[in-house]
């Protein structure tokens, strides 16, 4: 890696965590938009406390209208997007402005979803910008330590996110066994106890292991 | 051009795609908005561009010379060519600078020089801009983009391609670069220029860094880098000299680096622009700057500045209260188009007002005629209308002032404006130079 400002290192973990935690929420939240046309209410109170974020919401279309679209709302999917381009925009001249054109595009979508009847129409726009985001930093990038911090802050964010809703656990060790092949490729010096327990922890999980996983995920790099 | 015009709407989208954007701080909020543009180009023919381009460089020459004697000998103050009050008097004389030669003798590496084009057919300076000149960057990606949107305009029409600007920049930083890598030194995201300073980083192949990354250390600076700490040859600021170092300027300044004067003074590294040149770009100087070329090249100048009176001189003072209602006054330590009067546009009593301004303190006024300049076609809408715009020319000065091939043309949204001000709602345009 040229010459990288210090500071970069962690705009591009928490890009690649915003991202990701856009991106896998909208997908976790997809099939909700339909249980709703069938009154059937997801729970979002059990969402809320899982993310450990404040629950004030009435209903759940206000919910999906909220914590989706609100950019005054700081736990909003439209804030994490907000951080993502923020963080993107910080970096153009490491990943590029073609890159960073997606980043744009995922969030202008966004913004066009707001009070829309068919949110979902522009949601799907926003998860395919950033799909085509993530393509183009692999592909367009050419520092392999760059792409890969990427990488780890995304997968950090994926393991947190499947930890916290108990969603997709089968996919654990894959993701675990990803996060650890990213670290060595980032060159990154992850916390000792969590990488242990990290690479320890028996899966699939058992026990009160969620938990201790989760915390060594979520503490796994000090950026 | 219709095939270009009638493209406006994927222009302005692929803008958008861009983060084409420019800040503005309004009621203590910073908000980012789109940089509107509208697809109509300035164009230059050849033979007008080769005489713009002669003038714009005998103006930098000479205004670098101004700054390299103003810091050492003084001579064009001994000679009394320019005044000492207008010297030393100036928010952007620096003393500190006082007998620091940056590398290579370069005061002014970017500069930008805002001008207008009179409808007598003449264009006229208004204004030198030897700080931090913004805009570059707009004409040069809205030229990426409209080739992208109408390639069919650019078979038919022959136009100078101004994608270079990166490299010209990077060739202007590597001239005075010191040893070590070339740095673009921003304040950070939620400055009005951000996408300016990324996209140029990006171009012209720079790391951007903020305060936090920049340290100096054995009177060296360095930039906190994966690599370790790895040294700075030439800093390209976007702050404002007073923010630049808190040990050496403004104390209070956390945007700044600790002891980077202190590298620049013992030669190791370049700053771009250099500290202190807000001297040569005061609006009270400006009426200096044609006497300059005179006596500094001993040439004549080629560029016209717009009529103007000091009212720092008897004889201007006598001009300006009698005739102030026809008038444009300047503040001086104004910038971005604020401090600006129209005489026509006050009442009698805000006029006596401002005149009792100027006589209490004269040296901090300027007054112009209202130099009444070409109007461009804008498209509203549906419409294409009339506006004011101008035109910022950007020099870049490594062995000698080179004049970029294109520049940014603003203009006013609003049909009873001078103002073309980008902080004032203003928009762009980009500024085509024809091979004929």
């Amino acid at each position: 890696m040229d010459s990288m400002p210090l500071s970069k290192a962690s705009r591009l973990f928490w890009l690649g965590r915003y991202y990701e935690r856009t991106v896998t929420t909208l997908t976790y939240l997809w099939s909700w938009y339909d249980k709703v046309i069938d009154g059937e209410p997801p729970d979002y109170k059990t969402f809320c406390k899982a993310l450990e974020i404040d629950c004030f919401y009435l209903s759940a279309e206000e919910f999906l209208q909220d914590y989706v679209f609100d950019s005054t709302n700081p736990d909003s999917l439209r804030m994490a997007a907000d951080n993502m381009l923020g963080n993107g925009m910080m970096l153009r001249e490491t990943i590029g402005s073609r890159t960073l054109s997606y980043l744009e595009l995922a969030v202008t979508a966004m913004d066009s979803g707001i009070g829309s009847l068919s949110p979902t129409l522009p949601l799907q726009r926003t998860i395919d910008y950033i799909l085509a985001f993530r393509g183009c930093y692999d592909d367009c990038i050419p520092d392999m330590e760059v792409r890969n911090i990427i990488k780890c802050g995304a997968s950090v964010e994926r393991l947190s996110l499947y930890l916290r809703l108990g969603w997709r656990l089968e996919f654990l060790p894959t993701e675990v066994g990803r996060l650890l092949y990213r670290t060595k490729r980032a060159r990154l010096t992850p916390a000792p106890e969590c990488f242990k327990i990290i690479k320890d922890t028996p899966l699939p999980l058992k026990g009160d292991n969620r938990l201790t996983l989760l915390r060594a995920v979520e503490a796994y790099f000090s950026l | 051009m219709d095939a270009l015009l009638a493209h406006k709407d994927e222009i302005n989208e692929q803008l958008a795609r861009y983060g084409v954007k420019f800040g503005i701080y309004k009621d203590g909020n910073f908000k980012e908005r789109l940089f509107p543009f509208d697809p109509h180009p300035r164009q230059i023919a050849a033979d007008d561009f080769r005489q713009l381009e002669k003038g714009l460089a005998q103006r930098v020459a000479a205004l670098n010379h101004f700054l390299y004697d103003i810091y050492h000998e003084k001579k064009i103050i001994k000679d009394k060519i320019v005044p000492e009050e207008f010297v030393y008097r100036s928010p952007g004389y620096l003393a500190q600078c006082e007998d620091i030669t940056p590398p290579k003798d370069r005061y002014s590496h970017i500069s930008g020089i805002d001008l207008v084009l009179g409808k007598d057919g003449e264009w006229y300076v208004l204004e030198d801009n030897l700080r931090i000149p913004s805009g570059a960057s707009y004409p040069l990606i809205a030229r990426t983009l409209c080739r992208r949107c109408s390639p069919a305009t650019f078979r038919q029409h022959r136009v100078v391609d101004n994608r270079d600007y990166g490299k010209l920049l990077k060739h202007t930083m590597d001239y005075v670069n010191t040893g070590g890598i070339n740095v673009i030194f921003t304040p950070g995201r939620y400055n009005a220029a951000y996408f300016e300073h990324a996209y140029l980083a990006e171009q012209a192949g720079a790391v951007l860094a903020e305060s936090g990354d920049l340290f100096v250390e054995n009177r060296k600076l360095y930039c906190h880098t994966s690599c370790g700490a790895t040294q700075v040859g030439a800093l390209y600021r976007r702050i404002s000299d007073e923010y630049l170092d808190p040990l050496f300027f403004e104390a209070s300044s956390l945007i700044g680096i600790p002891n980077l004067m202190d590298a620049y003074m013992a030669g190791n590294v370049a700053i771009l622009n250099t500290p202190g040149n807000g001297v040569a770009d005061d609006k009270g100087i400006y009426y200096f700057v044609p006497r300059m070329v005179s006596y500094y090249l001993g040439e004549e100048p080629i560029l016209k500045n717009a009529p103007t009176y000091l009212p720092y001189f008897p004889e201007d003072f006598a001009f300006v209260m009698e005739h102030i209602g026809q008038l444009v006054v300047k503040d001086v330590s104004e910038a971005g188009g604020y401090g600006v009067i129209f005489g026509e546009d006050l009442t009698k009593g805000q006029l006596d007002e401002l005149k009792a301004a100027i006589r209490t303190s004269p040296r901090r006024f300027i007054a112009q005629e209202v130099v009444d300049f070409q109007d461009m076609p804008v498209t509203e809408g549906e419409e294409i209308v009339q506006r004011k715009a101008d035109l910022r020319a950007f020099v870049l000065t490594a062995e000698k002032p080179v004049v970029w091939p294109s520049g940014l043309t603003r203009f006013s949204r609003n049909p009873d404006s001078f103002v073309v001000n980008s902080s004032q709602g203003g928009g762009f345009k980009d500024t085509w130079i024809l091979c004929h």
